[in-house]
């Protein structure tokens, strides 16, 4: 299958305290992250708030680029290029935010919302009415409500709008971060039958951010655990699902509420890393040690050389 | 102690519209138990929360009928004097969102003694050292430090330690947490549900646990109401509710939980959503987004009965062998 994707060793810093440069401390949000996402699959980044997930979304579409590190789009490196080079690209990455109450403008009708970024793609102006009514019908809401403000609308509603104005300018790749934790668990089912829906309809590939493990080991088809801006365990649903290995994982995976006794199995026990490796970075000898081996074929798990 | 609320119906008022937002609610929360209040958003649970804490405006808020007790005392039927006694000193409440009830202008430390010095008439060092204590009940032992930071000092899940540190500072006996966890990551989630199930075993109150999660609740809960559009459509025992469940909309909640045993199925939706409490359908109030609605439905109430010991729900069908 082909990338669609691929992150090498992406950093994202910020500057921490201190006025003088050389007391200036770096706050690395993401630390040397690399991994891949395949065309029409679903990738799941799990983790607590605070550990760089969105940071990582943010550098991805290149909202904040990141400090060090390459972004490859098709095999295309992103990182590096003008902004006018850049603007193909970012229509083909389209992002779905958390809380649609805030993504959505209350002064603007969905129609207007929806319009800009149409008008500014050069969409024939034609044929936009026909567009957003096609793109209001795709997600489930009914198209002849499209002049109404968003306080009309249901919070599982705004979702699916602010899902449709993604769509409309055709994306390959979409980014959810977190796009159903402000919603209802009845509504979320709706939502994420809606992404299903929508991946069956039209070629899309997901990144899936979320802190929800149910969630993400139901939808997706492989998945990274993020802790402290790391990326500490990757692998696909199954894998990490049956065996997971790093201790972060095994602490997310206990954590998780309503283990309701059909899933006994995924509480597992604590494994030893690699040959050669610690989870934990026993001495410092100021280099960064840290890593992703391969713990059994496309199973990853990071970890500090001995 | 006990919480009996009998038959509560609550209006708000605006003009001459009429939002009905509670329908007759009965609930028992016995003593050192842990009951939970689950429903979707709009479904009445705060409304029900913040009336045993006489929170609610009147106008526009009119209490139609109804009681609720605290042991012996109606706690709808005290002046507000009385009331504030009761409110902190015996019922404490925790919020959803700690970052929005802590008081950004004041330090940890005045807001916990603020309760002290106020219910408890104790002298400000008396209270200073009472409140670390409190502090380090609920896991935040940082001595001093903590005391006097201020909230946009401390992380999310300190915060909320800390709003329960304000609520349990004067030993209450009944405590009520709206969605405590929701704004929470799974990780604190745990730790705060830990608190709350220890502090029950400590100082055995009773709890009313508000969610709108299945499955936080079954972490936590002893006995579990479902809530539907301000009535309670099931009560049963943890156990029970999510062995057998009843009512349509309850299995319907509890299928639509994701999970990674479900891959590659359509998760299972109740589809449309909440009536708006202005315009609740007549008949069961669920009957338009049933599945196993009938004509039945649509025009007489079903009301709760009891099916086996400690269970009931309020469906037409339940029992009948009918909802699968």
């Amino acid at each position: 299958m082909r990338d669609i994707l691929e992150l090498r060793n992406v950093t994202k810093s910020f500057a921490g305290h201190g006025i003088l440069p050389s007391k200036r401390t770096v706050y690395k949000a993401v630390n040397n992250v690399s991994f891949t996402i395949q065309k029409d699959t679903i990738f799941g980044l799990v983790g607590e708030s605070g550990c760089g997930k969105t940071t990582l979304a943010r550098s991805i579409l290149l909202l904040d680029p990141p400090t060090e590190g390459e972004i490859l789009y098709n095999n295309i490196p992103l990182t590096g290029l003008s902004r006018k080079k850049l603007l193909p690209y970012r229509m083909k990455m389209q992002i779905v935010f958390q809380d649609p109450h805030s993504a959505l403008n209350p002064k603007m009708s969905i129609y207007k919302s929806m319009r800009e970024g149409l008008v500014n793609r050069h969409y024939p102006k034609a044929r936009i009415k026909e567009r957003i009514e096609e793109l209001l019908e795709l997600v489930g809401i009914t198209p002849s409500h499209m002049h109404r403000f968003p306080h009309e609308f249901s919070g599982g509603q705004k979702q699916r709008i602010v899902i449709a104005r993604a769509l409309s300018m055709e994306p390959e790749l979409l980014v959810l971060d977190e796009p159903v934790s402000n919603l209802d668990v009845s509504i979320q089912a709706q939502i994420i039958n809606l992404l299903l829906d929508l991946k069956g309809k039209i070629s899309l590939t997901y990144l899936f951010i979320s802190h929800d493990l149910n969630l993400v080991s139901y939808l997706c088809d492989r998945i990274g655990v993020m802790s402290r801006g790391r990326v500490v365990e990757l692998a696909d649903t199954e894998d990490i699902m049956s065996n997971p290995v790093h201790p972060y994982t095994l602490k997310l995976f206990s954590s998780s509420p309503g283990k309701m006794g059909t899933d006994t199995g995924r509480k597992g026990h604590p494994v030893n890393p690699p040959e050669g490796y610690s989870f934990s970075e026993t001495r410092n000898t100021g280099k960064d040690t840290f890593s992703l081996v391969s713990f059994k074929n496309s199973h990853m798990v990071g970890c500090y050389e001995k | 102690m006990e919480l009996t609320i009998k038959d509560l119906d609550v209006s708000f008022i605006q003009g001459d519209r009429e939002a009905h937002a509670l329908r007759g609610i009965n609930l028992t929360v016995g003593k050192g138990e842990i009951h939970s209040l689950v429903g979707e958003s709009g479904s009445g649970k705060t409304v029900t929360s913040t009336c045993i804490m006489g929170l609610l405006p009147s106008p526009p808020v009119r209490i139609n009928k109804g009681e609720i007790f605290l042991d012996d005392i109606n706690l709808l039927s005290l002046s507000e004097e009385d009331q504030r006694k009761i409110r902190g000193m015996k019922i404490a409440m925790v919020f959803q969102e700690p970052a929005k009830y802590l008081n950004p202008t004041l330090k940890i430390g005045v807001q916990i003694t603020e309760s002290l010095i106020l219910h408890l008439g104790m002298s400000k060092t008396a209270a200073e050292e009472k409140a670390l204590d409190i502090l380090t009940t609920v896991g935040l032992g940082g001595g001093k430090r903590i005391l006097h930071s201020y909230p946009h000092e401390l992380s999310g899940g300190m915060k909320q330690r800390a709003m329960i540190a304000i609520a349990i500072s004067c030993n209450p006996l009944f405590l009520i947490a709206d969605e405590p966890t929701t704004a929470l990551d799974v990780t604190l989630q745990e730790q705060i549900l830990e608190l709350i199930m220890d502090l029950r075993n400590k100082l055995s109150m009773g709890t009313l646990f508000i969610s709108h999660d299945l499955r936080v609740v079954h972490d936590i809960s002893d006995r579990i109401s479902v809530i539907y559009a301000g009535k309670i459509v099931e009560n049963s025992s943890k156990t029970e509710l999510f062995a057998h469940p009843m009512h349509p909309y309850s299995r319907l909640l509890l299928k639509s939980i994701p999970d990674a045993e479900k891959r590659g199925t359509r998760l299972v939706t109740i589809p449309g959503k909440v009536p708006d409490a202005e315009n609740i359908p007549p008949g069961c109030a669920f009957h338009p987004r049933c599945p196993f609605a009938e004509d039945i439905c649509k025009i007489e109430e079903p009301e709760m009965k009891e099916y086996q010991e400690g269970h009931s729900a309020a469906c037409h069908f339940c029992g009948t062998g009918k909802i699968q």
